[in-house]
C-alpha cells in the first residue's frame, strides 16, 4: 500500500486523537482500579479474592489476549506492505482469539453467578464486576469493530489509505485492552489474591 | 519518520510478544513458587513486572516512543500518568488516613460500614 503524504498527515492527526480517546478511557480505568483496590477487604459474607480465583485460567487468558495483541498488530505490518492474504488471516486470528478471551471470562463470570457470587453480595464483588465486566465490555466492542473492518476488507479485496488508517486506529485500540488487562491480572489476580 | 523496513516490523512485535510473555510467567512463577511471600513484596513486584511490561508493549507495539517532535503522544500519555498517580495515589491514602483516624483496620471497617448501612439512611 503507497501512502500518499497527505493520507499521512491525516492518518496521524487522527492517531493522535483517538490516542487522546485512550487516555481518558485510561482515566475511567484508573478509577475503577482504585475503588477495588480500596473495597477488596470488602468481603461481606461473600467469598475471598482467594477462594473464586484460579491463577491458571487467568494466566491463558492473559496469554489469549497477549496473543491476540500480537496478531493486530501483524495485520497492520502485512496491511502496510500490500500483503493482503496474510493480513485478512491475521485479523481473523486476532478476532478468534479475542472472541476466545471473551468467552473464557464470560464462563467464569457464569460460573460465579451460579454459585451465588454476584456483584450484589459484596464490595469486593462488585468492584471486580465492575473493573472486569467494563474490561469486557471494551473488548466486546472491538471485537465488533474487527468484524465489521474485516468485511469491508475482504468485500473490497485490496486496502486503501483509508482501511490502513482504520485499521491502524482499531490496533492501537486493541492494544491498549491488552495493556489495560496486565494491570488487571497484577492488581487483581496477583494482589488481590496473594497480597 | 525514517521508513523502517518489514522485517525490523516484525522483529519488533515478536520481541514485544516474547517479552511481554516472559514477564507474565516471571510473575506467575514468583507468586506460585513462593519467591516471594510478603505482601508487600508481591505487590511492588507484580506491579514493577507490570509497568515494564507497560513499558515494552508502549515502544513495541503503541511505536510511543518513534514520532517526530512534537511528540504529542508522550506529553499526553506522561500527563494523564500525572492525573492517575494523582487520584489513585490520593483516594489510597485518603482511605488508609480515614482507617487510622477512625482506629480500624480497613476489615473492621468494613464490618462497621456495613453495620452502618444495616440501619439505613
Amino acid at each position: 500500500m503507497n501512502e500518499s503524504h497527505e493520507a499521512r498527515v491525516v492518518r496521524e492527526k487522527t492517531e493522535l486523537g483517538f490516542w487522546l480517546y485512550l487516555m481518558t478511557d485510561l482515566m475511567l480505568f484508573a478509577s475503577l482500579f482504585a475503588t477495588f483496590f480500596i473495597l477488596r477487604v470488602g468481603v461481606a459474607d461473600g467469598p475471598q479474592a482467594s477462594d473464586i480465583f484460579s491463577i491458571d485460567y487467568v494466566m491463558a487468558q492473559t496469554f489469549v489476549l497477549l496473543a491476540s495483541s500480537v496478531t493486530s498488530g501483524m495485520a497492520l505490518v502485512s496491511a502496510r506492505f500490500g500483503k493482503f492474504r496474510q493480513m485478512s488471516l491475521f485479523l481473523i486470528g486476532t478476532i478468534l482469539l479475542g472472541a476466545s478471551f471473551l468467552i473464557l471470562e464470560l464462563r467464569e463470570f457464569s460460573l460465579l453467578a451460579s454459585e451465588g457470587h454476584s456483584w450484589s453480595q459484596s464490595a469486593f464483588l462488585s468492584s471486580y464486576f465492575t473493573l472486569v465486566g467494563t474490561h469486557g465490555l471494551h473488548i466486546l466492542v472491538g471485537l465488533i469493530w474487527a468484524i465489521t473492518l474485516l468485511v469491508v476488507l475482504l468485500k473490497r479485496k485490496k486496502v486503501s489509505e483509508n482501511h490502513y488508517r482504520k485499521l491502524s486506529l482499531f490496533t492501537m485500540f486493541w492494544h491498549f485492552l491488552d495493556l489495560v488487562w496486565i494491570f488487571i491480572f497484577a492488581v487483581v489476580y496477583i494482589i488481590g489474591v496473594y497480597a | 519518520m525514517k521508513q523502517e523496513s518489514y522485517e525490523t516490523m516484525v522483529k519488533r512485535y515478536a520481541l514485544g510478544g516474547i517479552g511481554s510473555a516472559a514477564l507474565i510467567v516471571l510473575t506467575y512463577l514468583i507468586v506460585t513458587k513462593g519467591w516471594i511471600v510478603q505482601p508487600a513484596g508481591i505487590a511492588i513486584v507484580a506491579l514493577l513486572l507490570g509497568l515494564v511490561q507497560l513499558g515494552l508493549q508502549l515502544f513495541t507495539f503503541l511505536h510511543i516512543q518513534t514520532e517526530e517532535k512534537p511528540r504529542w503522544k508522550s506529553i499526553g500519555f506522561m500527563f494523564s500518568v500525572l492525573i492517575i498517580f494523582i487520584i489513585v495515589a490520593g483516594s489510597i491514602w485518603i482511605m488508609m488516613n480515614l482507617n487510622y483516624r477512625m482506629h480500624l483496620s480497613p476489615e473492621s471497617m468494613n464490618e462497621y460500614m456495613i453495620q452502618q448501612n444495616k440501619k439505613g439512611f
